[in-house]
């Protein structure tokens, strides 16, 4: 206690000191302890790190966001916003996607270029005593960066259309003739209660990003819930364990600030005086600006993302199923009781290849049936597509888009998936 | 008491404790006192019953779960509210005796000393209860990889706990994952000073499970319920100061309660928990992993006719010298038949299956009686076979509980690797003569994404 007391009035005297000017940051605790070496380093390679992970890097990102139309918005406008990925320096077209293992080059190639341009800072930049407000300013970013993050995604479960309650088609499927990542999501989908809490398991810690005083709770249990979401991914193979793993690293990023000091508190036992650095906002226009944009970001983000995704959950638009409904009074499973070829009649054999053993109706413009005929798989997984090197015949199967159903729905191009 | 006396040192001062804060106190004390201490004579049966010199892992298991029953158990619903008419019951008697016990102590300024016992109680319980549902995920025997029928079985043919367990079971190492962080947490919970950080790890995995069990209907809700709830008591010791150091942004005073252990009774009382817990945990992971790499408990043990493993189809089935075309309506004509790698066989046939409604959960001796394959489905019938290589006979009987009374006599002859016949007597004594034929396909689960699209 009384050693911090000092620390503090050391400190302030010698900041105080050289350029003579008073204390404009209210903080009973201004940070201004002059950082290590070491510390100012690290600060210059994660800032420059977080920099680049926390905002979209890809033109694609851009010209999405300036061509939306806003009398045509839905909820996956605000999705494909807040779903941007970390930058993908190198595509690499593996077998398992776009984001299968080999795609966690791209983090590691970002931490490298944001080494080589700390080292530079740090050569150019040799008078700065701390960096407390850019420390600050970062968290800024990434507190937000991953609370929309988090909030898009649960909100995506709590209107359960991200995990389908498995079809008509589904239930009479047997459980091996499913891709690994289908059976993930089906056995969440099984139950509403489940992905509904699974949802609020992500959006109750971005709630908790968007006050900076429970940030690091918030960041705490984000970084929980991806890295499992990340290990389950990889489990199953379910195409986006690297999107998952880059938010965690945001939460870590954002609960570092905090943790030395849970820990010294916690584990130590000692007691511990207030020791945040908040940038002086008293100023009017800064009030105005900070209230403004805080205000405008999250209703967009949070109440009206929520309306959107409850608009399209209960008026047909969910982006899982088909919108357009089924011949009223037909959905079921049926027995295929007589079949004929050009008027031949062919009995019931499991091993034939033409004669349908049985057929679903979907409760939406489906029906499916089963004859013992390969089917060529679609393996697009998530928003990670199947990507063959040098395929051109199944080239639509390759393609990033090709179950995009919002997107074919706005264009009008839907009858041709359907 | 003197002996718990003893951790406080001399001169140590106690804040004064509120009085809601005393109240309360009284109240979860004698509810966990309830819930925790082995009062109900039903554990002893249980203990005393345990063959020490063939431990089973499964005895240490069924320990580990144990909650004082008061109510008998036929009067308890299985699901819902209902399920903790027992925790009712221990309530009730808590807020009575946290009211007496109020009123014969009411000069009392604190209850630091026993607080911290209680913390203590609750620590182990909770880590014991870790520890070993940590361990049969760690070693993947709670959900073990589905069977070839298993993964046959339509979608619907399942219970939602059924597609629960075997998601989980079709990735060991991801099961292996979790077991991994019940194990950790259960040792962040061993020292004092990392309770919360365990409290961390359990709301965000176990809780989850707490939670799955609830939706899917796994059964255990009342169990995990209990985990979530010592969780979040350990939790409430540091809040107010997590509060004040994040969210007050004050000056956050540390835990000033540092037992003192050097003393003779409660230092032997330490090491021995210590050393006794250890030891647990030791026997324990020894035993899973025995189970695990020499007979996983919920699979059975006898080896399947050899080379007979696969998925057939039933080219020509037979009954009672009338041939019975392919059909998926007849209810006697079989439409395939699995042998898995163990005596089991399976039949799919349109004859109502009376669904075996248990966990699949308890540890069987004989391999009729190990359930878990077929427990929780519909859609195939599951036998148990003797098969008699020399007489090259087949004696099947029926796995499920509800039909243990079909029992065939077949003869098997095997013309070529892939082909099966089958001839001899039905559950209803019907004559019967099958021809089998293997199928090999390629499955979308096991082929996975990692191969080129074929067309």
């Amino acid at each position: 206690m009384s050693t911090a007391d000092i620390d503090i009035a050391i400190s302030r005297s010698r900041k105080e000191a050289p350029n003579g000017t008073g204390s404009t940051e209210r903080s009973s605790r201004p940070g201004r302890i002059p950082w290590t070496n070491t510390q100012k380093v690290a600060f210059r390679i994660a800032f420059l790190y977080f920099l680049f992970l926390c905002l979209p890097t890809y033109p694609a990102f851009y010209e999405r966001l300036f061509g939306l139309k806003f009398s045509k918005i839905t909820y996956n406008d605000f999705q494909e916003i807040v779903a941007f990925w970390p930058p993908q320096l190198v595509t690499i077209e593996s077998e398992e996607g776009i984001f299968g293992i080999y795609n966690y080059i791209n983090l590691i190639l970002v931490f490298v270029a944001a080494a080589i341009g700390g080292g530079i800072w740090s050569l150019l930049d040799r008078k700065s005593t701390g960096y407390s407000k850019l420390y600050y300013w970062i968290r800024v970013l990434a507190r937000y960066r991953l609370a929309y993050g988090m909030i898009g995604w649960g909100l995506k479960k709590a209107f359960p259309m991200q995990m389908v309650y498995p079809t008509v088609g589904m239930l009479n499927t047997p459980f091996i003739d499913m891709a690994e990542k289908k059976l993930y999501w089906s056995h969440v989908g099984v139950s509403f209660g489940y992905t509904i809490f699974l949802g609020f398991a992500e959006i109750i810690p971005g709630l908790l990003l968007l006050h900076r005083k429970t940030a690091v709770l918030g960041a705490a249990l984000a970084a929980v819930v991806t890295f499992n979401i990340c290990i389950a991914n990889h489990a199953y193979d379910a195409g986006v364990a690297v999107p998952a793993a880059y938010f965690a690293l945001i939460g870590i990023f954002i609960a570092w600030y905090d943790l030395p000091n849970i820990w010294k508190l916690l584990v130590k036992e000692q007691d511990i005086v207030p020791y945040r650095y908040y940038p002086d906002l008293s100023g009017k226009w800064q009030k105005i600006t900070r209230g403004g944009l805080k205000t405008v970001f999250n209703i967009l983000f949070v109440p009206v993302a929520a309306g959107l995704w409850a608009y399209g959950f209960f008026h047909g638009n969910n982006y899982n199923i088909p919108s357009t409904p089924g011949l009223a009074g037909t959905k079921g499973y049926y027995n295929v009781t007589e079949f004929r070829l050009n008027g031949r009649l062919i009995p019931y054999s499991p091993q034939d290849s033409i004669r349908w053993q049985d057929a679903i109706m979907e409760g939406w413009s489906s029906l499916s049936y089963r004859t013992n005929r390969g089917a060529i798989a679609d393996r697009m997984i998530g928003y990670s597509p199947l990507r063959v090197k040098n395929d051109q015949k199944n080239r639509l199967l390759n393609q990033a888009e090709s179950q995009n159903s919002d997107k074919l729905a706005k264009e009008k191009r839907i009858g041709i998936w359907g | 008491m003197s002996v718990f006396n003893e951790i406080a040192k001399p001169g140590q001062e106690f804040r004064t404790w509120k009085g809601w804060e005393k109240v309360l106190f009284r109240f979860f004390f004698i509810f966990f006192i309830i819930l925790i201490l082995p009062l109900d004579w039903k554990f002893y049966r249980e203990l005393f019953s345990i063959h020490w010199a063939h431990l089973h892992f499964h005895d240490l298991f069924d320990l580990s779960k144990y909650q004082p029953r008061i109510l008998p158990e036929d009067r308890i619903a299985a699901w819902g509210i209902g399920s903790f008419a027992n925790w009712g019951v221990f309530i009730l008697i808590s807020i009575i005796g946290a009211v007496i016990w109020g009123r014969a102590d009411s000069g009392r300024k604190e209850y630091t000393v026993l607080y911290y016992w209680l913390r203590v109680l609750v620590r182990f319980r909770l880590a014991f209860l870790l520890i070993t549902y940590g361990f049969i995920k760690l070693f993947p025997l709670q959900m073990p990889y589905p069977s070839l029928s298993n993964l046959l079985t339509n979608y619907g043919d399942f219970y939602a706990w059924k597609i629960y367990f075997q998601t989980l079971g079709i990735s060991p190492k991801y099961e292996s994952f979790l077991g991994f962080v019940e194990i950790l947490s259960a040792f962040l919970l061993f020292n004092r000073r990392t309770v919360t950080f365990g409290v961390g790890l359990i709301f965000g995995f176990i809780g989850n499970v707490a939670v799955a069990n609830g939706f899917y209907d796994i059964g255990e809700q009342v169990l995990s319920s209990y985990i979530v709830l010592m969780a979040a008591f350990l939790f409430v010791h540091d809040i107010p100061r997590l509060y004040q150091l994040l969210v007050k942004e004050k000056v956050a005073r540390a835990n000033k309660f540092i037992p003192d252990f050097s003393a003779g009774p409660v230092r032997r009382l330490r090491l021995g928990l210590k050393y006794a817990f250890l030891v647990f945990v030791v026997v324990f992971a020894y035993k899973v992993f025995d189970n695990y790499s020499t007979d996983p408990y919920k699979v059975p043990h006898q080896a399947g006719l050899s080379n007979a493993y696969g998925f057939y189809n039933v080219r020509q089935f037979v009954l009672n010298k009338d041939t019975l075309p392919y059909s998926k309506t007849d209810p006697q004509r079989w439409q395939d038949v699995i042998f898995e790698k163990w005596s089991t066989l399976t039949i799919k046939v349109n004859r109502p299956v009376i669904i075996d409604k248990s966990s699949g959960e308890a540890v069987h001796e004989k391999d009729i009686d190990r359930n878990y394959e077929l427990a929780g489905f519909a859609g195939r019938h599951y036998f148990y076979y003797d098969a008699d290589t020399l007489q090259q006979t087949l004696a099947l009987q029926n796995k499920n509980i509800n039909q243990r009374g079909e029992r065939l006599y077949l003869h098997y002859t095997r013309p070529n690797d892939s082909t099966i016949l089958l001839s001899g007597i039905n559950e209803r004594r019907d004559s019967i003569h099958v021809v089998l034929a293997r199928v090999d396909k390629k499955y979308l689960m096991l082929e996975g994404r990692r191969k080129p699209v074929k067309s």
